[in-house]
């Protein structure tokens, strides 16, 4: 047990992004600046595609950061540091998401519905008509629940694969295929007649 | 072969397929416009998804980054102090304190009494000024740990400085302002109370907590003037927690200072750190003078400042006042849902923002009576990761 106590310690001592919060919280501006700069635009933009304003999106990434370092010590090794990024972003978001939901509060815009508005694929080449469709998804991606969202966003945009999804957020693969394929269904079922082309 | 179903093909469109499911896919695929297009379509908008994002400049990146920094390092200095300077926060606040019996009474009076004698306005005593008052001594702990006991004796809610203020700090004895309410401002102009007090509510209700900015103080405080009423009204939902708004306040006081501006921290629920944010808001003078509470000191960067008794505190302009105190328990007051009162929440805000994530909702219908260390303990390592992924 002391033994794995002491591996644990070690395996995080060597991670270097550990090392970098671990000198920047010690007040190492060039250490926080490459930290931050590393992960700052991955966990801006996991935060804002879950919660849809900048303000939020900022606040959460500050508060990831601030989290991080708070929790470095409880990091566990066998994660791997950006998954854990994730994680705590992901968290924060859900959080803010569930927060505003309770204050009533609505972020995104009004709901929007694609019906009758079919793109076809020769419309896709085209750059109104790509925005036109990027727009209905992200109006349906803010409709799913926080955690369909999250795994949502973690795929798609982010590109992770099951397992980096299922690290990040600490769920089995089985749950992210489950909430994946709920995620799309729904946001598909959103988009309606827009995909008549295709379908 | 019978078409696969949506889920298989997804599987196949995020490359988690392989060997013969793989095979049979492209196969099928080959074979099958129907899921060829289910396939692209879902490729297609999923890409057009992914490409329309736009980051705020670079700028702005540096910006947050050269922020969050000092918050963090500021932040690190606080934790550095935190069981003193979460102390004197919470003994002008209006955290209930109770102090443990001994040589921390006289500390914490030494710091009231080192700076009553700094302060060498002219008090008056400011509208709806109430004295202090001992902590109920039901809230004295002896012993250290966690203690929690029925919610009776404080209800969140009740107004500030009869239930805020450190035992053992007699008014009569010693002559004490940094209780609620006891110093009071000479002079504040009508329009400027107002103008103020918007002020200081637009901070309130953007951090989520509440507290008193008294600007610079021109001219005499008209007799109908009720500073901190402003603090007191935010209606219930308006503040980012959700929670109703500052409570346990109802004594702020304006005090005078020439030329710069004072922060009268009486009102419950304004964090060192949002105290001195909402100071450089406004505005400082070019002595870079702090002014929290009744804490009036001026001095340069990092400089030293040394109070009575050996009471060390450190000014930083456009940063903080960090005083030293110890052996402090604070009574901390959740309701029937969990929520701490303002002043708890302040405490908790000064510690940690994250606090939410390790507490929120632990405590219902608790008064924890717990040393301040242990606070910070709560709220730093208090509990696992939060927010199981519900859907």
């Amino acid at each position: 047990m002391l033994l794995g106590v002491l591996l644990m310690t070690a395996m995080a001592e060597e991670n270097p992004d550990i090392d970098l919060l671990r000198k920047a919280k010690n007040g190492d501006r060039d250490a926080f600046g490459e930290l931050f700069r590393k992960y700052e635009k991955r966990v801006f933009r996991v935060a804002r595609r879950m919660c849809g304003s900048d303000d939020e999106a900022w606040d959460i990434t500050q508060d990831a950061f601030i989290r991080a370092m708070e929790a470095m010590d409880r990091f566990d090794p066998q994660y791997r540091f950006f998954t854990w990024m994730y994680r705590i972003t992901a968290n924060l978001a859900i959080n803010y998401s569930r927060k505003r939901k309770r204050r009533g509060e609505v972020h995104f815009e009004e709901a929007y519905s694609a019906e009758g508005q079919q793109v076809t694929r020769a419309q896709l080449a085209d750059r109104a008509a790509t925005e036109q469709l990027a727009e209905a998804v992200s109006r349906a991606v803010e409709k799913l629940s926080p955690a369909l969202r999250a795994v949502f966003v973690l795929r798609v945009d982010q590109q992770l694969s099951y397992s980096e999804i299922a690290e990040s957020l600490d769920i089995a693969i089985g749950t992210v295929m489950s909430r994946l394929n709920r995620a799309r269904s729904r946001v598909r079922e959103e988009l309606g007649s827009m995909l008549g082309e295709f379908e | 072969m019978k078409c696969p179903d949506f889920e298989r093909l997804m599987l196949f469109l995020d490359g988690e397929l392989s060997g013969e499911e793989l095979s049979s896919i492209e196969e099928h695929l080959d074979s099958c416009s129907s899921c060829r297009r289910v396939v692209e379509s879902q490729r297609m908008l999923e890409k057009s998804w992914r490409d329309d994002f736009a980051f705020p400049a670079t700028m702005e990146f540096r910006r947050r980054e050269d922020q969050l920094f000092r918050r963090i390092h500021r932040r690190s200095r606080w934790k550095m102090l935190v069981p003193a300077a979460a102390g004197i926060i919470a003994a002008l606040l209006g955290v209930k304190l109770i102090m443990n019996a001994g040589p921390s009474i006289d500390r914490v009076s030494a710091i009231a009494r080192s700076m009553n004698e700094d302060h060498t306005m002219e008090d008056v005593e400011a509208p709806g000024t109430d004295r202090s008052e001992a902590a109920p001594e039901e809230l004295l702990e002896e012993e250290s740990g966690f203690r929690t006991m029925s919610d009776s004796m404080h209800q969140p809610g009740m107004t500030g400085s009869t239930e805020q203020t450190a035992a053992g700090m007699d008014s009569s004895s010693t002559p004490v302002r940094t209780a609620a309410g006891e110093s009071a401002s000479r002079s504040v102009a009508a329009d400027e109370v107002e103008e103020v007090s918007q002020e200081a509510t637009e901070v309130f209700l953007e951090r989520g907590s509440g507290g008193a900015v008294a600007g610079e103080c021109v001219g005499d405080l008209p007799e109908s003037a009720e500073p901190a009423a402003s603090f007191e009204t935010a209606p219930a939902g308006e503040l980012e927690d959700g929670s109703e708004g500052l409570v346990g306040s109802g004594n702020a006081a304006y005090r005078s200072i020439e030329n710069q501006i004072s922060l009268d921290s009486d009102t419950a629920g304004l964090s060192l750190a949002e105290t001195v944010s909402s100071t450089v808001a406004v505005e400082q003078d070019d002595q870079e003078s702090i002014s929290s509470g009744i804490v009036a000191e001026t001095g340069e960067e990092g400089e030293e400042l040394q109070l009575e008794q050996a009471q060390t505190c450190f000014c930083y302009p456009d940063d903080s006042f960090y005083g030293y105190a110890e052996d402090i328990t604070v009574c901390m007051v959740f309701d029937s849902l969990g929520m701490p009162d303002s002043s708890t929440a302040a405490l908790l805000d000064s510690l940690s923002p994250c606090w939410r994530d390790y507490i929120q909702y632990e405590f219902k219908d608790t008064v924890l009576v717990i040393p301040l260390a242990d606070v910070n303990d709560l709220v730093l390592h208090g509990g696992s990761m939060p927010a199981e992924m519900m859907e």
